[in-house]
């Protein structure tokens, strides 16, 4: 029977296919805990927390979730990590792992601090004027932007003198021109922007303040 | 009745008798006592597939589990793998491969080197006319470890054409296992050897080989921080019989390891210098040549690995 053993073989034709192999660890998650979570072999099928060959507990559902999420990206570095748990011991991971997390923290914080930039700076918006042959520009530009978001010509500088001698007090509002634009379209706050400038102009006239010539508000100083 | 309880709950292990001989009875080396068939143990996903470490070469590690699957399905409770040859350039870890693979089955390694004169006359010799010298180290490795079922990497093929063609009925199941032995004078049984031919590119492979042959391609697959790196390092560790304590202070440098050496062989040489090293130093307090610790962040390597690698 011994000697039989190995003429059993099977035909090299009946060998069953190779495939890819199977991740062979993967991150496991407890529900009753949620700032856990563990590294497991991938062939435990039903592992429990007790299972977990290295773990580590994370505060913050943002940091939590972004770790998984490199850590997933990077199946060679998920098994890099199994493989030093397994043969080293979780303790071994233990400090590059709290390193990799606080980077994760600051990372996340820089983040949310240029985010926070952003949107300040999206939400400063600043005059420039351009001079160009028969092309006398005022601009609105974001500081989040590099181009202009709007902008209005005119073929004389007096006459973009003139707007400009009343737009220039009205920075503060320059954001409520830019959104009324994106709303209404960029003639139709041309429009508003003289219409207003006339309105102010008048009534500066009324009051005796006006200066003479074509900038009538040009000594005028943003009062009512 | 004399089996204790814990005895007869011993699991048995499969055996076989390797050594025939046809004119006698005399059997030497005890080839005609049971050899131990070993790796049924341990053939399911966690067993020697999760402890090969091979994901580093996914077209090795495929095949090992195909062949543990094969057992499965025919009930063999031993490990054995369809003869295979290992395509790659030289240093590719392909006898790191075989020496993993046979600790993680629980067998003997050997290394059948056909460029050695003694081996390929041993081999390619007739039977009958006695040009063998020595035993073939396939047979002494059975005979020394009592295990039928070993590793066996052929290395050194295309020089000898003799000792290649025994090798090709070798590897057959059916002829392997009547390989007469003339040093010993009795047919041995090699059917359950796993036999890992390695070969620089498939189509150097003689044509007697036929078909009965599987492929499997090896790649150049170290990398700063990857997985071979700690794979070689372990075997350095069993060969050293070290503690892991003495790679676990060494993990980011063994990590950080330059990878633009040649081959396997020289990580291996490496990392046995540097452990050997720093076992020596630590065993006899003589720290000089040791780096202090608060000198460098011993994790920097790893978390730098973990932002490169993709």
């Amino acid at each position: 029977m011994f000697e039989s053993l190995s003429q059993n073989a099977p035909a090299v034709d009946g060998r069953p296919e190779r495939t890819s192999p199977a991740p062979t660890f993967r991150i496991m998650l407890d529900h009753d805990r949620p700032s856990w979570l563990g590294l497991v072999p991938a062939h435990n099928a039903e592992p429990g927390t007790k299972d977990a060959i290295w773990s580590v507990s994370i505060n913050g559902e943002a940091v939590r979730s972004k770790f998984i999420q490199r850590l997933e990206e990077a199946p060679n570095l998920l098994c890099l990590w199994g493989r030093i748990a397994t043969f080293l011991g979780a303790e071994a991971l233990g400090p590059a792992v709290t390193k990799m997390i606080n980077e994760e923290e600051v990372r996340l914080r820089e983040a949310e601090e240029r985010a926070a930039e952003q949107e300040r700076a999206r939400k400063q918006v600043d005059s420039y004027i351009g001079d160009e042959k028969h092309a006398f520009t005022i601009s609105l530009r974001r500081a989040s932007e590099q181009d202009d978001a709007w902008i209005i010509s005119f073929r004389g500088r007096a006459e973009r003198e003139r707007l400009r001698d009343w737009m220039r007090w009205q920075s503060k509002r320059y954001l409520e021109f830019l959104e009324y634009a994106e709303t209404n379209g960029s003639a139709a706050l041309e429009r508003r922007l003289v219409d207003e400038m006339f309105e102010t102009e008048t009534r500066v006239k009324k009051a005796g303040k006006a200066a003479g010539g074509l900038r009538p508000l040009r000594m005028w100083r943003g009062d009512a | 009745m004399n089996e204790t309880v814990s005895t007869m709950l011993e699991p048995v292990i499969p055996a076989m008798i390797v050594g025939q001989n046809r004119e006698s009875t005399d059997i030497p080396l005890g080839f005609g006592e049971p050899f131990a068939l070993l790796g049924g143990d341990r053939l399911g996903p966690g067993g020697i597939p999760f402890a090969l470490a091979h994901e580093w070469q996914p077209e090795f590690l495929s095949a090992v589990i195909c062949a543990c699957e094969q057992a499965i399905e025919e009930t063999r409770p031993w490990f054995r793998m369809t003869p295979s040859f290992l395509t790659g350039p030289a240093g590719t870890g392909r006898t790191h491969a075989a020496r993993r693979l046979a600790k993680s089955v629980g067998v003997p390694h050997v290394i059948l080197n056909l460029s050695d004169p003694l081996i390929a006359a041993n081999l390619g010799s007739g039977g009958e006319i006695g040009e063998a010298l020595w035993v073939s180290p396939v047979a002494a490795a059975m005979a020394a470890t009592r295990v039928a079922n070993p590793v066996v990497s052929v290395v050194g093929m295309g020089i000898h054409p003799d000792a290649d063609a025994t090798l090709a009925e070798l590897i057959d199941p059916a002829i392997g296992s009547y390989f007469h032995e003339d040093m010993l004078g009795i047919d041995l049984d090699l059917g359950e050897v796993t036999w890992l031919i390695q070969i620089d590119e498939a189509k150097n492979l003689p044509p007697l080989f036929g078909l009965s042959l599987e492929e499997i391609a090896f790649k150049r697959g170290y990398g700063r921080g990857s997985e071979i790196c700690l794979s070689v390092a372990m075997e350095v560790l069993a060969d050293l019989q070290l503690g892991s304590e003495i790679l676990a202070a060494q993990l980011p440098e063994i990590l950080d390891h330059e990878r633009n050496v040649a081959s396997v062989s020289e990580i291996y040489s490496d990392y046995r210098n540097l452990l050997v090293e720093n076992a020596y130093q630590t065993a006899t307090g003589d720290h000089s040549n040791l780096v202090p610790v608060q000198e460098y962040d011993p994790f920097a390597v790893l978390t730098s690995v973990f932002t490169t690698r993709p």
